[in-house]
C-alpha cells in the first residue's frame, strides 16, 4: 500500500483493491487513504496542497458564515430580540432548534468509548477565526451554563447559603474547553445548514463520529490539525451516495431505503434460502433491523474498530455501497443456525443486539466478498469484460 | 443567549394577566433563562414564567407569601457575569443607591436585579449595572399609583451584554431600548 | 372448561412507545424490560424491540413491546407498526413543552394508522426532575381525559410507576377481551400450539 501511495499521480482502483482488504490500523495509512478514495483528495499529488487549502478555506468560511456572523450581526443590530418581524434574530431561533436536536445526539454519541468526551486536540479557536469563542454553540442552547448560589435568613436571623450547579460538574471546565463531540456538533451544523434539503437526521452523527475519529487520531500532526475541515470532505462526499436513505420523501423511490432492504431480502434468498423462510415465515420484516443496518452502514452493530475495519472495505468498493447489501446478508448466514432454530422473539432479539454474537468482522468480510464473487462468477463474469471493451469503444467514438 | 428579567407581577390580586403585547413576545423557544425578582405572589405568575424558559430563578418579595422556599438573594453566573438577586424591600432606605451598592457588593456581583418599585430604572455605576425591570403586569404599587408594564432582557455574550428595556406605552405599543454592558477587566 | 385450558396458554400482546425524539422511550422500556437505568441510550434508529413476560389474572403474558424512532423522518417507517399493536404509550417528556405539545399529533397518528380497539395510554416522563417540570400533572391529566385514555406521569431514572403503567395497559388490553372470551373464542395468540405462521410481527397479534 506504502508503494501505491508514494506514486506522485495514485493509482485509485489500485488503491481500492488494496483498502478492500484493510488499512494498517496504526500510523498515518487510513486517514490518508480515506481521503483518497472518498475523493476528498485528488490522485495527483501535486494538487494535494492548493486543493487542501480550498477546502480548508472553505469550511472556515462557512463556519464563519452560519456560525459566527450572525453572531455578530445579531449583537450589533439593536433591533428587538423578541419581535416576530423577521430579524436575524428569528433566523437565530431556528437555528437553535436544530442546533438542540444534533446536540442531544453528539453528546450521546459512542458513550462506550472515551474519545468524544475528551478534550479536542486542534478546537475551533486554534484555526477558524479568532471571534470564534470555545462553547459558542453550546452556549447558546444550553441550559447546564448556570450556576447559582443563594442565602435566605432563617427566623432566627442566621443566614443560610445553598449552592447549586445546573447539570454535570465539570461544566465550569465544559465551557473552557471544547471537547470532541462539539467538533461533532459544529460539523453537523455546518452540514445542515448548508443542506436546507436534508438538514439532520438521526444518524448522520454515527456516519460522521468515525470519519472524525480516524482523521482526528492521525499522528502526522500536519494532517490531523486539520482534521474537522477534511472530515467535513469526507462526510459530504459519503452522505452524496446515501444520502437518499436519510429522506423521507425518498423511501419509496428506487435509491430510497425500501428499495436496499429489498434487494438485499431477494440476495439473502438466493443466497440462504433457509434463512430467508424463517424471517419471511415468522414475518421478520427487513426493516426491522436492516433499517438500521444500512442507514448506519453498520456502525450501530459493532464496536468502533469492526466499524472502522468494515468501513475500508465498504469506502473501497467501486460501486459503493453495493457491497453493503452482502455484507448484511453474509451476517445472516453467518448467525444462520442461531436463527434458523429461534423464534420470533429470540430472533428479533438477536437482529437487534448482533454485536455480541458476531463473528470477527474479518470473517463477515471475507464471507460477503465469497458471496459477492460467486454472483460475479455466475452471472456477469464474462458480460463484465464485454461491457468495458463496449465502454471502450463508446468512450473512443464519442472522442 | 437571553436571559428574561421580570419583578412584581402581582398576579392576579393587582393585575389580572400579563398584558397581550407581553404575551406575544414572550413565547417557548427564545430566552434561556429567567430571573425574577420577587411578588409574583401566585402559581400562576410562576407557571407562565416556567413556560418562557425552563430555568427560572426567583428571589422572594414581602407580597410572597412566607411559605415559600424562594430565598431572600440569590446569585446567578451566566457566562462570566454574576447577577445578584434582590427583591428590595428589605433595602432601606428603599430603593436608594447607596443601599443598593451595599448590596451589589456583599453578593460581589456585576449586575444587582431588583424590584419593588414598579418602575424600570437601569443605572450603569462605576462599571456595575442595577436593573430594576419594572413590573411585568404593570400591576399598581402598593400605595395604589398606576404603572407601566415593563421587562428586560439580556443578551450574554461571555463577559459582554446587551440589556434591552421593554415598556408598553399607554397607546399600547411596545417600546424597546438597548443599552450595551461590559463587565471591566478585573485588573483595570 | 374454557378458562382452565387458557391458564396455561400464553397471551402475546404487542405493545408500541411512540412519542417525540429524546423523551427517554428507550429508558422507559429498558426499566420495565431489564430494570437499569442508563443515561447513555445511543438515539433509536426505525426501531427496537423488547419481550417481557408477566403474569396478571392467574394468565401469562407475553408482551413484545417496540420502542420506536421519535424524529419526523422516520414516521413512515414507525407508523407501519401501528396496524398490529394491541397497546400504544404515547410518552412525553414534563420538562419539555413541545413533546407535550406533540401529543394531538401522535394521537393523530393512532387514529389514522393503528387498529380501532387500540389501548391507548399518555404517559409524561421524567417526573423525578421535579424542579425542571414545565408541565404539571394536571395539564397531563386533563388531556388523558380529554382524549379518553388513562394517565401516568413515571421517572424511568427513579423507577416510579414504570412497572404499574405496563401492567395497567396490559390488563385493560386483558379485560377488553374478555367478553369475547366468554363466548369460548380463544383469544390472543396461542403460542404453545397451533398456527406456527402467527408467531409475531405485525399483523398477526391478537386477531386470529
Amino acid at each position: 500500500m506504502d508503494e501505491i501511495l508514494s506514486a506522485e499521480s495514485i493509482d485509485l482502483e489500485e488503491l481500492k483493491q488494496k483498502t478492500f482488504f484493510g488499512c494498517p490500523d496504526n500510523g498515518s495509512t487510513r486517514a490518508l487513504v480515506w481521503r483518497l478514495i472518498l475523493s476528498a483528495l485528488p490522485v495527483n499529488k501535486a494538487e494535494w496542497e492548493k486543493t487542501l487549502e480550498s477546502q480548508r478555506v472553505n469550511y472556515s468560511t462557512f463556519v464563519k458564515e452560519f456560525i459566527i456572523r450572525p453572531d455578530e450581526e445579531k449583537n450589533s443590530a439593536s433591533n428587538d430580540p423578541l419581535s416576530n418581524t423577521g430579524n436575524t434574530w428569528d433566523e437565530y431561533f431556528k437555528d437553535n432548534d436544530l442546533l438542540s436536536q444534533i446536540e442531544k445526539d453528539a453528546r450521546r454519541l459512542y458513550p462506550d468509548i472515551s474519545f468524544f468526551s475528551e478534550p479536542a486536540k486542534y478546537p475551533a479557536v486554534d484555526f477558524i477565526h479568532e471571534s470564534y469563542k470555545t462553547g459558542m454553540l453550546k452556549m447558546r442552547i444550553s441550559k447546564r451554563n448556570v450556576t447559582s448560589s443563594q442565602s435566605a435568613k432563617s427566623r432566627n436571623g442566621t443566614i443560610l447559603m445553598t449552592e447549586s450547579t445546573n447539570g454535570d460538574e465539570d461544566d465550569d471546565q465544559e465551557c473552557k474547553v471544547e471537547k470532541n463531540w462539539e467538533v461533532v456538533e459544529r460539523l453537523l451544523f455546518v452540514y445542515a445548514k448548508l443542506n436546507q434539503g436534508t438538514k439532520y437526521i438521526q444518524g448522520m452523527n454515527e456516519i460522521i463520529g468515525p470519519i472524525y475519529f480516524v482523521l482526528s487520531q492521525d499522528p502526522d500532526l500536519e494532517w490531523s490539525r486539520n482534521a474537522e475541515a477534511d472530515t467535513f470532505y469526507c462526510f459530504t462526499q459519503v452522505m452524496s451516495e446515501i444520502r437518499d436513505n436519510f429522506i423521507q420523501s425518498m423511501d419509496e423511490s428506487t435509491s430510497g431505503i425500501h428499495a436496499l432492504m429489498a434487494q438485499t431480502f431477494t440476495l439473502l434468498k438466493k443466497h440462504d434460502y433457509s434463512v430467508w423462510q424463517v424471517l419471511n415465515d415468522q414475518e421478520i420484516r427487513p426493516q426491522f433491523f436492516l433499517f438500521r443496518w444500512m442507514t448506519l452502514l453498520l456502525s450501530q452493530e459493532m464496536r468502533i474498530p469492526d466499524t472502522i475495519r468494515l468501513w475500508d472495505s465498504l469506502f473501497s468498493d467501486s460501486r459503493r455501497f453495493e457491497f453493503l447489501k452482502y455484507v448484511c446478508v453474509a451476517i445472516l448466514t453467518l448467525i444462520r443456525e442461531d436463527l434458523i432454530s429461534g423464534d420470533f422473539g429470540f430472533n428479533m432479539k438477536l437482529l437487534q443486539n448482533t454485536s455480541d454474537v458476531l463473528p470477527d468482522v474479518l470473517i463477515i468480510i471475507r464471507k460477503a466478498d465469497e458471496l459477492r464473487q460467486k454472483d460475479l462468477r455466475k452471472n456477469s463474469g464474462p458480460h463484465i469484460q464485454l461491457l468495458s471493451k463496449a465502454q471502450l469503444a463508446h468512450s473512443n467514438f464519442s472522442r | 443567549m437571553l436571559v428574561l428579567l421580570v419583578s412584581d407581577l402581582h398576579m392576579p390580586e393587582r393585575s389580572p394577566n400579563v398584558p397581550k403585547k407581553f404575551r406575544e413576545l414572550l413565547v417557548p423557544g427564545k430566552i434561556q433563562h429567567v430571573l425574577c425578582s420577587g411578588n409574583l405572589t401566585s402559581r400562576t405568575s410562576l407557571d407562565f414564567l416556567r413556560n418562557i424558559a425552563g430555568d427560572v430563578h426567583v428571589v422572594r418579595g414581602d407580597c410572597d407569601r412566607s411559605e415559600t422556599s424562594w430565598p431572600d438573594e440569590k446569585v446567578v453566573r451566566i457566562g462570566n457575569l454574576s447577577i445578584g438577586m434582590i427583591h428590595g424591600h428589605q433595602v432601606f432606605p428603599n430603593n436608594s443607591q447607596k443601599a443598593l451598592e451595599a448590596v451589589r457588593r456583599s453578593l460581589q456581583v456585576d449586575i444587582l436585579v431588583h424590584g419593588s418599585t414598579h418602575e424600570q430604572k437601569v443605572d450603569e455605576i462605576d462599571g456595575n449595572l442595577f436593573i430594576n425591570p419594572g413590573s411585568l403586569t404593570g400591576a399598581s404599587t402598593s400605595s395604589g399609583d398606576k404603572c407601566q408594564p415593563a421587562f428586560a432582557l439580556l443578551d450574554i455574550n461571555g463577559s459582554a451584554c446587551t440589556l434591552y428595556r421593554y415598556k408598553l406605552g399607554s397607546d399600547n405599543k411596545v417600546d424597546v431600548q438597548p443599552l450595551e454592558f461590559k463587565k471591566r477587566c478585573p485588573a483595570a | 372448561m374454557i378458562h382452565e385450558s387458557l391458564l396455561h396458554h400464553d397471551l402475546l400482546f404487542k405493545l408500541l412507545l411512540i412519542g417525540d425524539s429524546g423523551v427517554g422511550k428507550t429508558c422507559v422500556l429498558f426499566r420495565f424490560s431489564d430494570d437499569t437505568f442508563n443515561t447513555t441510550f445511543i438515539s433509536t434508529i426505525g426501531i427496537d424491540f423488547k419481550i417481557k413476560t408477566v403474569e396478571l389474572q392467574g394468565k401469562k403474558i407475553k408482551l413484545q413491546i417496540w420502542d420506536t424512532a421519535g424524529q419526523e423522518r422516520f414516521h413512515t417507517i414507525t407508523t407501519s407498526y401501528y396496524r398490529g399493536a394491541n397497546g400504544i404509550l404515547l410518552v412525553y417528556d414534563i420538562t419539555q413543552p413541545k413533546t407535550f405539545d406533540n401529543i394531538s399529533k401522535w394521537l393523530r397518528n393512532i387514529n389514522e394508522h393503528a387498529s380501532e380497539d387500540v389501548e391507548r395510554m399518555l404517559i409524561g416522563n421524567k417526573c423525578d426532575m421535579e424542579d425542571k417540570r414545565l408541565i404539571s400533572e394536571e395539564r397531563g391529566k386533563k388531556v388523558a381525559e380529554e382524549n379518553g385514555i388513562k394517565f401516568f406521569e413515571t421517572s424511568a431514572k427513579e423507577n416510579i410507576n414504570i412497572e404499574l403503567a405496563f401492567n395497567t395497559l396490559a390488563e385493560d388490553i386483558l379485560n377488553k377481551q374478555r367478553p369475547i372470551e366468554d363466548n369460548n373464542v380463544a383469544t390472543g395468540v396461542n403460542l404453545q400450539g397451533g398456527n406456527q405462521s402467527s408467531s409475531g410481527g405485525p399483523g398477526s397479534c391478537c386477531k386470529l
